[in-house]
């Protein structure tokens, strides 16, 4: 049986890998996090998590010790994403890992990419949103590393990646039940989505699979809209507001915070690599800690505004990546994955909403009074065959 | 009415020491003993824990502090404060109340029941204090929920749902946090709430508990429980997921919502238009008639009552308000959850994963 580190396994589409492919007996699992925090999901399970950041050559070097295989699910800030690639290279060399399962994102190409993108599509770092350009760099690093290096590389590039414990579907319904949904364009763009179980399928596939140095763009079958997926998550919480229709919202640019491009220089990343352990702690708090005050700052500026304005009166500026992403025309094509991994998606994306939106039930928001019952009867509790245990004759006092 | 600086001047000096010194001394030990020590209250002269580089850093707080790497450091403490891993609580109380000191140890109070009785034994037999750190017993809008309940202002308690936790977010400083020998979420976070249970309603008459432990530690935990007279109500914890963090409460005439980690504040309601988001306040008098005194203390003052409830104790000038007794009881129940607890249902999990996780249980 193949060991397969998993970077960021305390993370999202980390969390998913580890207890599919442990459950299912896909691989042996090497949780690893990078901090003693996030072994909180991984530990779950009888399995050895190790820690390390993934920045720290040395460290990453020793959590690999014994990998055939690791998988880049670390989601970081975009000077993570960008520093990571030489040091999960060299730190892979040294351990002799074989193969690295890298999961990038389909908006290396943009959140709403010409039609007929595919893989073959020259991707470009000077886009407006700076994520794209981070993955994109991180990709570029990667694939040159490879072609130098001994250890193969598969790169996964999902679109919006759903599922239990995510941001999206999360989101969306935060939203829904308070009210501040939105849809630029009336959401009639393609969202590309891709269940999270249809993920982990492919980097399942890309374990053996006998490709290298190749990139994949990984979706589910079907196509829905925005605004087709907000309603699906909206009749699950019912009596939530309806999101309101933007048509042409002022949109908000993201810059490269200032945070972003102190910690990214790399003086002050040698610095801190120098420096021990505690003193780095309280570099990057001295770090935060000027964040603070700059976001203190803008708010005190906000608050002195004036207060003769309507409630709902104006609309806040929308992301640029999230009008674009309303915005989208194209559904990404995963023909490329069908033919050189074998990929099919395995969950259809109404049982993966499904299966999404019943955990948020699962997480203490109650959706609707079907879902809610579902979920009490199939744990076993409130539902009509809850069997309750006597405690009057067990040592309680 | 409890406040961070009741019986001060009662106090002689109180030699203190400290036994771990993770991430729960360094962010709520230290700082509170150092702030009572400012009164001259009390006096922390040793730290000790198996990291050596541990008690150097809390020391910076406590320069005079002796400090070790076990419990032969403590020369001179009258109070120690166990603050390590469960694992080792019962094995560190009881030496030390052996050795004549009094203990304050941290929540959970021990692995197993028998664990409890053998601490609770030591403390009778060497006539000292046995104090567990539930510090949610401090807190004002606990006591407030507990008159509500108690005086029936709202009628009688119909249901109640508990939903506490969030993604694990604790600078744990070790990985024994989420060692089998240490319990798990229901342990950790759970043992407050049930804790809280058995205060506001007393001892339930059936539960049922379910956890996604698969092999390893639950980081998601629900407990339902029903008592004598149709209460019912649902305790869930998580170190996983992000939860609403509310304690619901349903009354015959009205409803009451507490975050759990709000020490004075709730909403209430009775009306269809209204609620009230409230906070609790000392009560008082002005002209023969009630006001709302001094606002209720906040969570790390709650948590310095805690310990200046033991040293009061000790002076002999008060109750302890969690005993190593009252303890027990719900280290009685958490027992039963762990005993009889079956696997929690996880929607997104496919039928062969279910088997899996089925099988790492047996």
């Amino acid at each position: 049986m193949l060991t397969v580190g998993v970077l960021g396994a305390s993370g999202f589409i980390g969390s998913r890998i580890v207890e599919k492919f442990h459950l299912r007996g896909v691989a042996q699992v090497v949780p690893i996090v990078r901090s003693y925090a996030g072994l909180a999901r991984p530990s779950r399970f009888a399995l050895e998590g190790r820690i390390a950041d993934t920045l720290d050559v040395e460290a990453l070097t020793k959590a690999l010790s014994g990998c055939d295989i690791v998988i880049n699910a670390v989601l970081g800030a975009y000077y993570q994403i960008i520093a990571q690639p030489p040091i999960l290279y060299r730190a892979a060399e040294a351990a002799g890992v074989k193969r690295i399962v890298h999961i990038s994102t389909a908006s290396v190409h943009g959140q709403d990419p010409s039609p007929g993108t595919d893989e073959t599509t020259p991707l470009r770092d000077d886009q407006p949103v700076p994520y794209n350009n981070a993955k994109v760099r991180a990709e570029r690093q990667l694939t040159a590393l490879r072609r130098r290096g001994r250890v193969e590389l598969v790169i996964l590039r999902p679109g919006i990646v759903f599922g239990p414990r995510d941001i999206w579907v999360g989101e969306i319904a935060r939203r829904l039940l308070d009210g501040t949904a939105y849809l630029v364009d009336g959401g009639r763009g393609i969202c590309n989505t891709a269940y999270v179980d249809n993920l982990v399928h492919a980097i399942e596939l890309s374990l053996v699979a006998r490709v290298d140095g190749e990139a994949f763009l990984i979706g589910d079958e079907e196509t829905i809209t925005w605004a087709e997926l907000y309603d699906r998550v909206a009749r699950a919480f019912p009596g939530c507001a309806p999101p309101r229709i933007l048509d042409d919202p002022p949109l908000a640019i993201e810059g490269a915070p200032l945070l972003q491009r102190v910690r990214s220089h790399k003086m002050w990343r040698d610095v801190m690599h120098l420096l021990p352990e505690p003193l780095k702690e309280r570099g990057h708090d001295h770090l935060h800690r000027v964040g603070d005050m700059v976001a203190a700052l803008r708010q005190a500026r906000s608050q002195n505004r004036s207060e003769w304005v309507m409630a709902d009166g104006s609309v806040a500026p929308v992301p640029l990546e999230t009008a674009s992403l309303h915005r989208c025309r194209y559904k990404f094509p995963s023909a490329k994955a069908r033919r050189l991994l074998g990929y099919t998606p395995i969950v259809p994306l109404e049982d993966g909403l499904s299966r999404t939106i019943r955990s948020q039930c699962f997480a203490g928001y109650e959706t609707d009074p079907v879902f809610a019952q579902q979920a009490r009867d199939s744990a076993g509790m409130f539902g009509p065959g809850a069997a309750l245990q006597e405690t009057r004759d067990r040592e309680i006092v | 009415m409890l406040h961070a600086r009741s019986g001060i001047a009662r106090w002689g000096e109180l030699r203190v020491a400290v036994v771990g010194c993770g991430a729960l001394t360094e962010l709520f030990y230290a700082p509170a003993l150092d702030c009572l020590g400012e009164s001259q209250a009390l006096r922390v002269t040793a730290l000790v824990d198996p990291d050596p580089a541990r008690p150097a850093a809390i020391g910076r707080t406590f320069p005079q502090a002796r400090r070790g790497t076990d419990l032969d450091a403590i020369a001179d403490a009258v109070l120690a404060i166990v603050a390590s891993p469960p694992a080792f609580h019962a094995e560190q109380t009881i030496t030390l109340l052996e050795r004549g000191l009094h203990v304050l140890c941290e929540k959970p109070m021990a692995r197993s029941l028998a664990e409890c009785d053998a601490m609770i034994a030591a403390a009778r037999r060497n006539d000292r204090l046995l104090a567990v750190g539930h510090f949610k017993r401090f807190f004002p809008a606990v006591h407030q929920i507990r008159d509500l309940i108690d005086t029936g202002a709202f009628g009688l308690p119909r249901f109640f749902d508990f939903i506490e936790g969030g993604k694990f977010g604790w600078p744990a400083r070790s990985r024994s946090f989420f060692e089998q020998r240490s319990g798990g979420v229901l342990a950790d976070i759970g043992v407050h709430a049930l804790d809280l249970t058995l205060f506001w309603f007393g001892r339930p008459q059936h539960l049922a508990c379910e956890d996604d432990a698969m092999g390893g530690v639950d980081a998601n935990a629900r407990v339902r429980l029903s008592y004598s007279g149709g209460l019912e109500g649902r305790v869930a914890v998580s170190r996983d997921w992000d939860t609403p963090n509310r304690f619901f409460f349903q009354f015959e005439r009205g409803w009451l919502a507490w975050n759990p980690v709000d020490a004075n504040g709730f909403e209430l309601g009775w009306g269809d238009n209204y609620a009230l988001k409230a906070t609790t306040h000392t009560m008082a008098r002005v002209l023969d008639r009630p006001v709302a005194g001094a606002a209720g203390v906040a969570r790390h003052q709650a948590f310095m009552n805690q310990i200046v409830n033991v040293a009061d104790a000790i002076r002999g000038v008060g109750r302890l308000a969690v005993s190593g007794e009252e303890a027990r009881k719900v280290m009685a129940l958490l027992q039963t959850c762990h005993t009889e607890s079956t696997l929690i249902d996880m929607p997104w999990l496919d039928a062969a994963e279910r088997a899996g996780a089925q099988a790492l249980r047996c």
